[in-house]
């Protein structure tokens, strides 16, 4: 975007107000969080009494993937549909290429040829360690979106080689896995997002690889789509 | 049939993603057939609510607190209930608006294209290179148009079910993106504004929700609306969450004076989308203010914050009718009219809430009457955009003084929109009046005579904007510059089926009212009265 | 003082900070970051309570699970919100939110 310098604010005296309501609000904030008990448990036992039958050893990976998996189920909706509305913004059912112009230096080629394959490992590793350290499908599917974008920066094909039906199974892929996987196990007579003690954990392991896909396909088309046009020819001040 | 809260959730969700993996035109197939399943089971869901009473399911098999649990209690049976009434009509409306916008292979895509902010100001810039450079497909507006809508619809069931305050803020941000997604659909500039506005506003409402959710959490260590009802939360921290949460559900409703967002986003959207965002979105964040002030916050209330939610929605009725009365398009007047009717639906927090006895049977009058105004405001308001829609559709424009004696060119337009005026108003036998009524009762049975006032007033003043439409379109001298673009019928049958169904609740508003009774929070206030 | 205290008070000065920012700053970019500082100020508050509420050296899995979700939804809204504003700045050469009829 252009350089406006300097780029204007609110006047006087809506800051003033601003200032007095931020205080105000501090104060409020500050009051509830001092009511609060210094010291308590929450849900940890509760969560830590169960853990056995979830599948997974992490707690929080335990509890986003299968106690509270209808939350992480729909999020992954909330993902899918701003990469969705970001297609719409640019009424595309495809990706464009970055334009061809510049060719990788020598040096940033070298990083690339690096960076690619170690992005993916590190990813990968991510998703496995999920199960029982930090880590998981977002995390993953972050590293591997990355490793999608340099490519795309540094002028190699990438993102523009997906066709539409490629770019849409992509996106589409962690919600509509999960919600296949659920949906088929709901039918069958397990409690809907219930899955058979013996099954769960390879379930999650699914879910995390085709939430990771999905991820990472959608941070790269919100980045590239989130580009108004590619060609030079756009005007600037809306009207024709 | 007991599983029928998880397909109304389920099926709108496989519709929307079927719609969205086909693409094209075939997406309006499907999109039809999801809107039909989805109708007939909201309908299961109200009768096995109506039959068997409240119902609850643990997600995952896991119990509260540890999973979540979904919750249909009258009032939720009753919202979806609606949901699915005017979805329908909505999506049945919508085949025929985005047929007209779909290009015919060999027309100019652009030539087709009629937007929703009046002559000239139509789309920015240049259109889409990518549409040709795919080559294989085209860009439609249809085609996103179904999957996004049902996402919407899916969102707002998952909603009214939710029973766990964190997955109702995921909830909230699921129907804000669909609404978003679904305003910016023809990329006009105006729409672009109004949905970044929207977005950002919606955005900043969310955080002040999640944080009142992380203070609950904190205080009381559960997240479930059933436990933490039953927690009867009096704390300072409480009382700061709830004042959180509420302020960041008003700004989602648009009470004023956070109804800043409202006007441009539901009037520079396609006429489906403007119904649907008007009649039902709004509603959503609605319901959960009801659900958490009357529910989990009952007992942290304050009748001094709840006069004063009243006393806004009082200044929402008044300014939201006077600046309807002043718009010049139609649309932007009707997105106006909502912001006087959100101002009704929050009078009911201060008849409801802890003014005077708090045994007494006005106060779930006051809460079916709230409610039964949503439902009148929901039905009418789809009605009155969708018409709008056919007229922007015809005559190009939306111009209020250029309607002038369209009437004879579109009777049952106009018979509709006079008709869903009529609920606004809260005429007899309209459903507005059946809602309108049982608060006036509510407020003069408490002693709260200035509601009575502000009722009235708002009544006087919607007839104001209705009677500038009607009066407009029964002139005599007809503006001849414009020849009307004939409009399919099953449009205009829509714009009828809705205004009439907010004419038929009125007519029959007991069972509907009995349904509201299944697992109120009033209810054993009520089963005290009839004792 | 706990830490307790210290990490929560924190939090609520930073959402306060937050929403002074939102309110005086009009440039889109900077009114989409204090957003975003803001759900940051909401997930130091719930990683707060998660330390708070540990047995035997675990902490609470459920506000961490809810701080992922939380980032989660933050950047898809935050993502989209930027294409918007691309989009829009693209249309009309304007960083700051004009009304539809002041758009010359």
């Amino acid at each position: 975007m252009e350089n406006r310098d300097p780029i204007p604010d609110s006047g006087p005296i809506v800051r003033v107000l601003s200032i007095i309501l931020g205080v105000a609000l501090f104060g409020i904030l500050a009051t509830a969080v001092l009511d609060l008990d210094v010291e308590a448990t929450g849900l940890t036992d509760t969560v830590m009494e169960r853990i056995g039958e979830s599948g997974v050893d992490h707690p929080p990976t335990a509890v986003l993937l299968n106690f509270r998996a209808y939350d992480t189920w729909l999020e992954v909706a909330v993902l899918l549909l701003a990469a969705w509305g970001a297609l719409v913004l640019r009424q595309a059912t495809r990706l464009p290429e970055q334009p061809a112009a510049r060719s990788p230096g020598p040096v940033l080629d070298w990083l690339v040829r690096m960076l690619i394959p170690l992005a993916i490992v590190t990813g990968v590793y991510l998703l496995w360690r999920g199960t029982d350290a930090p880590g998981g499908a977002f995390q993953a599917g972050a590293v591997i979106g990355a490793a999608l974008l340099l490519l795309r920066l540094s002028g190699y094909r990438s993102i523009g080689l997906f066709s539409a039906a490629w770019l849409r199974g992509s996106l589409l892929a962690g919600f509509a896995g999960f919600m296949a996987i659920a949906t088929l196990l709901f039918i069958t007579g397990w409690t809907f997002l219930e899955y058979p003690p013996a099954w769960a954990g390879l379930i999650i392991v699914i879910v995390e690889l085709l939430i990771t896909w999905s991820v990472a396909v959608s941070f790269v088309a919100l980045f590239v789509a989130a580009r108004p046009d590619d060609s030079a020819t756009e005007p600037v001040g809306g009207e024709r | 049939m007991s599983l029928v809260g998880i397909w109304v959730i389920l099926i709108p969700l496989i519709c929307g993603l079927a719609a969205f993996a086909v693409g094209g035109r075939s997406s309006r197939v499907i999109g039809l057939i999801g809107a039909g399943l989805t109708f007939l089971l909201s309908g299961l869901l109200v009768l096995h609510v109506w039959q068997s009473g409240v119902w609850i399911y643990q997600l995952g098999g896991w119990d509260v607190p540890l999973g979540i649990s979904l919750r249909a209690d009258g009032l939720s049976a009753f919202l979806i209930g609606m949901t699915g009434a005017v979805g329908l009509g909505i999506s049945l409306y919508a085949v025929r608006y985005f047929e007209a916008l779909t290009p015919g292979p060999s027309q100019d895509p652009s030539a087709a294209l009629r937007t929703g902010s009046g002559r000239g100001e139509e789309s920015g810039a240049g259109d889409s290179p990518e549409a040709e450079r795919g080559g294989t497909e085209v860009w439609l507006p249809g085609a996103s148009y179904w999957p996004l809508w049902m996402l919407l619809w899916a969102s707002l069931n998952v909603l009214f079910l939710s029973n766990d305050i964190f997955n109702l803020y995921v909830g909230l941000e699921l129907l804000t993106l669909a609404s978003v997604a679904l305003i910016i659909l023809q990329r006009e500039q105006a729409a672009i504004v109004a949905g970044l506005r929207y977005l950002l506003a919606a955005f900043l409402g969310s955080m002040a929700y999640l944080l009142g959710v992380a203070l609950i959490y904190a205080d009381a260590g559960v997240l479930d609306l059933g436990l933490l009802a039953d927690a009867e939360l009096t704390g300072t921290a409480t009382q700061v969450a709830g004042g959180l949460m509420a302020v960041g559900l008003l700004l989602k409703a648009a009470l004023f004076p956070l109804h800043f967002w409202l006007p441009a986003a539901h009037s520079s959207a396609p006429a489906p989308v403007s119904a649907a965002l008007s009649a039902l979105v709004v509603k959503g964040a609605f319901y959960l203010l009801i659900r958490l002030w009357f529910e989990v916050f009952e007992s942290a209330g304050t009748v001094s914050v709840e006069q004063m939610i009243g006393g806004l929605g009082a200044v929402a009725i008044v300014v939201g009718s006077f600046q309807a009365i002043r718009q010049e398009r139609l649309k932007l007047m009707i997105a106006y009219s909502t912001v006087a009717q959100v101002g009704y639906l929050f009078i009911m927090i201060p008849l409801a809430g802890s003014f005077g006895d708090p045994e007494a049977s006005w106060r779930f009058e006051a809460w079916t009457g709230g409610l039964y105004h949503a439902l009148s405001h929901g039905f009418a308001k789809a009605s009155m955009f969708l018409a709008a829609g056919v007229l922007l559709s015809a005559l190009g424009h939306d111009r209020v003084w250029h309607l002038a004696g369209s009437a004879s060119r579109f009777p049952v337009i106009y018979l509709s929109f006079g008709i869903a005026g009529m609920s606004l108003m809260g005429l007899p036998p309209s459903a507005g009046f059946v809602g309108k009524w049982l608060m006036l009762r509510s407020a003069v049975e408490s002693g709260q005579w200035w509601w009575v006032v502000i009722l009235l007033v708002g009544g006087l003043l919607t007839a104001g904007y209705v009677a500038i439409v009607l009066s407009q379109a029964l002139q005599h001298d007809v503006d001849e510059h414009t020849e009307p673009h004939p409009v399919p019928k099953l449009m205009t049958v829509m714009v009828f089926a809705l205004a009439a169904m907010s004419l038929l609740l009125g007519l029959r508003a007991a069972e509907p009212l009995e349904l509201l009774e299944i697992g109120a929070p009033f209810q054993t206030l009520m089963s005290v009265v009839e004792d | 003082m706990s830490e307790f205290l210290i990490y929560g008070l924190a939090a609520a000065a930073l959402f306060a900070i937050c929403l002074h920012g939102i309110i005086t700053r009009t440039h889109i970019l900077r009114k989409i970051l204090a957003l975003n500082m803001m759900g940051s100020a909401v997930f130091l508050l719930l990683i707060t309570i998660a330390e708070r509420n540990q047995v035997d050296g675990v902490a609470d899995p459920v506000p961490h699970a809810m701080v992922l979700t939380g980032i989660v939804v933050a950047v898809s809204a935050t993502a989209f919100a930027l294409a918007l504003a691309r989009r829009y700045h693209a249309q009309t050469g304007h960083t700051e939110l004009h009304d539809e009829d002041g758009s010359t």
